[in-house]
């Protein structure tokens, strides 16, 4: 609460701050003339492209990811009403809770990048080794909460996320920049955008190199074993271990109607967080690459009324992983581990995808959209190497030594070498029946080789009620196609694959107000219900189509430029989920959330932001008999100076500036009891230099 | 005789139709002959004065530089001014240089160069140009699109406007009203004007055209740069009136279109640059000049307001426009 007095005494602060500077003649003359900075932008051809269907959306730019002073995507997320990054255990990858929708592999929550799916068909999540996501190529974040299968097929179903990196407009020349800070934190990278040969070429390299926070863990599952065996193997007391090196590249060609993108994300040394197994390993560590590749032909005119786009796209993702699952000198009942129990699993997997869709013009008051594709999914290796076999003994796992590390990848791996195939079409039209108002009805229909047929609806009914206010109605159906680790598990007799599974679907109601009481300050609201279904579950042992969930809420921001110099964004986000075969809370996410942030520019040069991020409410899932999980507050502060000489900029952030401490929920029933630590407070710096 | 007399006419018709094509072609050919000599012309060396400012406000400025260079056959020397810079900095610069002419881009350099007298030809570009600047004889481009045109998008879009109303401060904006005069008569509108003094004058003004009856064949152009019209407080109440009482609005400020207004015109700023060129070698050559309104623009339009106003907008017409707002994920 002292936190949150001191940051809104900053933010006033800011507001009251006198005035050191007006805008030049030459700025005001074109504000004048084409209003403000934003519209700047857009009319000197940094378009944004359009959604594709009315929905609750946020759009974050690339202009408020660096005044926030973010250093990947997970920063930016946090501020969307609605949505709270959360953390696994395992390599503490990302959990996007979006309207109190949790799980542990994250798998309800589609990410695109330029509109093609990332997500891996082994666990349904974005890699086992995602290693985050650096923020410097990004041209935009389209964050819709709610159902979007309708459009984007599987898995957009608590919400989708999608990551649009910058062309050639959105890159000056050569940029290049480095950033380091706490943590043992370096970043650099170096950009460019130009025209090559009549090509427009962007391309973008970013490396990292961290050891990652390493906030304390006072005891995990091992220390449970420890006093049950009278071992003293656990690695707890000791911080969680957060080290890694990436290195993320694209390039963005486009001349004509052609397009042309590859990129290459690669992960080394990405160690495992509090453990896969909920004992910290400070030994295990992961490698991740993943490549991917597309082209795209889009013909605004390709026939009188008809605009065409055709793609084709590839995605390999291969994920290799040398763990220690439970510290040398673990006794796991049927024998001490004298190396500890290693496991070294890895996953292979190619997706190759290819996507017709087209815009028909020629009826006034119809826009038609109609799209077909698809999708071969290829999980073409997998290997493992352990030291172990799982048996179950009276309901629990116990890890039977094997004497050595042994390679079962033709014996007993831990999955199989399996295909998918998916075929979709869909159909669109938004429909302006009268004036003011427009109805979007939408249908796709995906076959998959082996669940079968789904069909999933999308309905808005949308009124431009007033000058002010715009009004919606939406409902759409959207379902999550189990994953390969649902269905073919084989060799662990705690998750056990079921071939027959069936998709887990939703259905989302929801009602939506955007309000521009005036221009600068601008209000929108939401209200929510839905229901998931066929939710898929470790079920003893083996997976099934067991649980189903519903939940309710509402979502509101505000967005109010204060003055030339000052702009205040909010929003509060409060949802109520509850797991239908308890009753009781959902868990993990948080009812209510509050975000505050406030960019204020000092003069031609300076400019300061600072935000606020309170999470409250978490509950425990039944059974789960601890306390509440903590509330916190987490205050972050940006300074940054533009132009202070030619080309140059600079910034310093402090992240969580009070040092508060904050916990992500582990697991029920807490084999990590008092959860996972976050990072304390983190200072950066950041010098760039862009070279027209 | 009366055969003769119905003979020699149509053939005197016939003659004098061909001789005023004839010369209406060797004036056409004249002119594009004398286009092409003028840029053609090497001799010609042009300093560019442009405000050195941060994006994304810089970038309006390099695509005109872009095209004054693309229709410039001599040398241009460019000129960045910033903020520190004196009026006897643009003086002894030129003095400098020595150019032929000189292209003075932005709003802020317009106080910089009142006192130049030199052997060179100015020429103002991107900038607001008063009744009080056009009386003193500079020459150059506005940066307020040609009413004209504008005028021309909005019969295209509502053939049955009849009547065009304009609230103004004639001593800011009286030049481009005349114009917009003309050019209304030409298209068959009959501009309705409204000149004020003062905000509050404007605000009653306003509010009696919106209360106005038979809003199907009027429309009301909003100005840009003009002290009467409060973009603060006036213009919102401005647009949610129309709204109410389904006004067509036009605005010469691109993003009035963003706030609700129905149509505008933004600079093509490439072209502009262009322009400005030719503009300035026709001056060296012996033309007078004169400030002109923009002829190179883009078009801007909000499907909210078309939709609400029950106008229908083809699918081509819709892609003739560069700028549709809302964005469709607002739609």
């Amino acid at each position: 609460m002292k936190n949150l007095l001191i940051a809104l005494l900053l933010t006033l602060f800011c507001t009251f701050a006198s005035p050191l500077f007006a805008f030049d003649d030459d700025e005001n003359t074109l504000a004048e003339a084409y209003g403000d900075e934003e519209f700047i932008y857009i009319a000197t051809g940094r378009k944004q492209t359009v959604s594709q269907a009315p929905a609750v959306a946020s759009i974050i730019s690339a202009k408020t990811i660096r005044q926030m002073g973010a250093r990947d995507i997970d920063e930016v997320l946090e501020t969307v009403p609605g949505l709270h990054v959360s953390y696994a255990a395992g390599g503490y990858n990302p959990i996007y809770q979006i309207r109190g929708i949790s799980s542990n592999v994250n798998s309800q929550v589609l990410m695109l990048i330029n509109g093609i799916p990332v997500t891996n068909i082994f666990a349904g999540d974005r890699s086992q080794a995602w290693g985050g996501m650096p923020i410097e190529n990004i041209s935009r974040i389209e964050v819709i909460r709610g159902p979007g299968s309708a459009i984007y097929g599987a898995d957009a179903f608590a919400g989708t996320i999608n990551i649009i990196t910058k062309n050639s407009t959105e890159i000056d020349g050569l940029e290049i920049g480095a950033s380091a800070g706490s943590f043992d934190e370096y970043r650099g990278w170096l950009q460019y955008g130009g025209d090559i040969s009549g090509w427009n070429t962007a391309f973008s390299a970013q490396i990292l190199d961290t050891h990652g926070q390493h906030e304390k863990v006072s005891s995990d599952l091992q220390t449970g074993l420890d006093s049950f065996f009278t071992t003293s193997a656990s690695k707890a007391p000791g911080s969680v271990n957060l080290g890694r090196q990436s290195l993320d590249t694209r390039i963005d060609i486009t001349k004509d109607k052609w397009q042309i993108r590859a990129g290459y994300q690669g992960r080394r040394n990405v160690e495992v967080g509090a453990g896969l197994f909920q004992a910290l390993d400070p030994s295990g560590e992961a490698d991740a690459d993943r490549y991917n590749a597309d082209v795209s032909y889009h013909n605004t005119d390709f026939v009188k009324n008809w605009d065409l786009k055709a793609q084709y796209s590839f995605f390999n993702t291969i994920t290799q992983s040398d763990l220690v699952l439970l510290p040398p000198g673990t006794n796991t009942g049927a024998g001490v581990f004298a190396n500890g129990a290693i496991a070294e699993p890895d996953v292979y997997e190619r997706h190759n995808r290819i996507d017709l869709s087209a815009f028909y013009t020629g009826l006034i008051d119809h826009d038609i959209r109609v799209g077909a594709g698809f999708h071969h999914q290829d999980q073409y290796k997998i290997e493992e190497k352990r030291n172990f076999n799982t048996l179950l003994f009276m309901g629990a796992p116990v890890l039977v030594p094997l004497g050595s590390v042994v390679d079962v990848s033709d014996t007993a791996p831990f999955n199989q070498e399996e295909t998918r195939k998916v075929f979709y079409g869909f159909v669109q039209d938004a429909w302006d029946f009268a004036p003011d108002w427009t109805l979007t009805a939408g249908l796709r229909y995906d076959h998959y080789s082996d669940f079968g047929s789904t069909i999933n609806p999308r309905l808005a009914l949308v009124w431009q009620s007033s000058y002010r206010l715009t009004s919606k109605l939406l409902y759409g159906r959207s379902f999550r196609a189990p994953s390969f680790a649902e269905q073919f598990n084989i060799n662990n007799p705690v998750a056990i694959g079921n071939p027959n599974l069936d998709p887990e679907t939703i259905d989302t109601y929801e009602m939506a107000f955007d309000y521009a009481a005036s221009e600068s300050l601008k209000i929108g609201f939401n209200v929510f219900y839905y229901k998931m279904e066929d939710i898929i579950r470790f079920n003893p042992t083996t997976a099934n189509n067991t649980g189903s969930q519903t939940g309710h809420g509402l979502e509101m921001e505000v967005s109010w430029k204060a003055s030339d110099r000052l702009a205040i964004n909010g929003n509060y986000a409060y949802q109520a989920s509850e797991d239908d075969d308890s009753n009781s809370d959902a868990a993990d996410a948080p009812q209510q959330q509050l975000y505050l942030r406030a960019n204020y520019q000092l003069n031609n040069v300076w400019s300061i932001n600072s935000q606020l991020n309170h999470v409250r409410d978490r509950k425990r899932a039944a059974g789960d008999l601890r306390p509440e999980i903590d509330d916190y507050t987490v205050v972050d502060l940006t300074l940054r100076a533009k132009e202070f000489a030619p080309g140059f900029e600079f910034a310093i952030s402090a992240k969580n500036l009070f040092d508060e401490t904050v916990k992500e929920p582990s697991l029920a029933p807490g084999l990590i009891p008092d959860d996972l630590p976050q990072a304390g407070r983190g200072i950066f710096v950041e010098l760039r230099k862009s070279i027209n | 005789m009366s055969l003769n007399i119905k003979e020699d006419k149509p053939r005197f018709m016939c003659r004098n139709k061909i001789l005023k094509t004839l010369l209406l072609a060797i004036v056409i050919n004249m002119t594009a002959l004398a286009d092409d000599v003028l840029l053609a012309n090497p001799n010609y060396n042009i300093t560019v004065f442009y405000p050195e400012l941060r994006k994304p406000y810089s970038t309006f400025f390099e695509a005109i530089i872009d095209g004054i260079k693309e229709n410039t056959n001599g040398k241009v020397i460019l000129k960045p001014i910033s903020k520190s810079m004196q009026p006897s900095d643009i003086a002894r610069s030129l003095d400098e240089q020595k150019p032929d002419a000189a292209i003075l881009l932005g709003g802020g350099i317009k106080s910089l160069s009142s006192n130049l007298n030199g052997p060179y030809k100015l020429v103002y570009g991107a900038s607001f140009f008063s009744n009080k600047d056009i009386q003193s004889g500079l020459s150059g481009i506005s940066i307020t699109p040609d009413p004209g045109l504008l005028f021309s998008e909005l019969k295209k879009l509502s053939s049955t406007i009849k009547y065009i109303h304009v609230v103004y401060h004639p001593s800011s904006n009286g030049w481009l009203v005349k114009k917009a005069r003309k050019n209304a008569t030409t298209l068959g509108i009959r501009l309705v004007e409204h000149p004020v003094e003062s905000t509050q004058q404007a605000a009653t003004a306003y509010l009696k055209i919106a209360q106005m009856e038979n809003h199907a064949q009027t429309a009301l152009w909003l100005l840009q740069h003009d002290p009467t019209l409060d973009e603060k407080s006036l213009l919102p109440k401005i647009l949610a009136d129309a709204w109410q009482y389904e006004q067509l609005v036009i605005s010469s400020n691109p993003s009035h279109v963003k706030r609700g207004a129905l149509l505008s015109l933004l600079p093509d700023n490439n072209r502009l640059g262009r322009d400005l060129a030719k503009k300035t070698i026709r001056i060296l050559n012996g033309q007078q000049g004169k400030i002109e309104p923009m002829q190179s623009t883009l078009m801007a339009l909000n499907i909210r307001t078309a939709k609400h106003l029950s106008l229908t907008i083809t699918p081509s017409q819709e892609s003739r426009f560069t700028l549709i707002f809302p964005r469709k994920n607002n739609k």
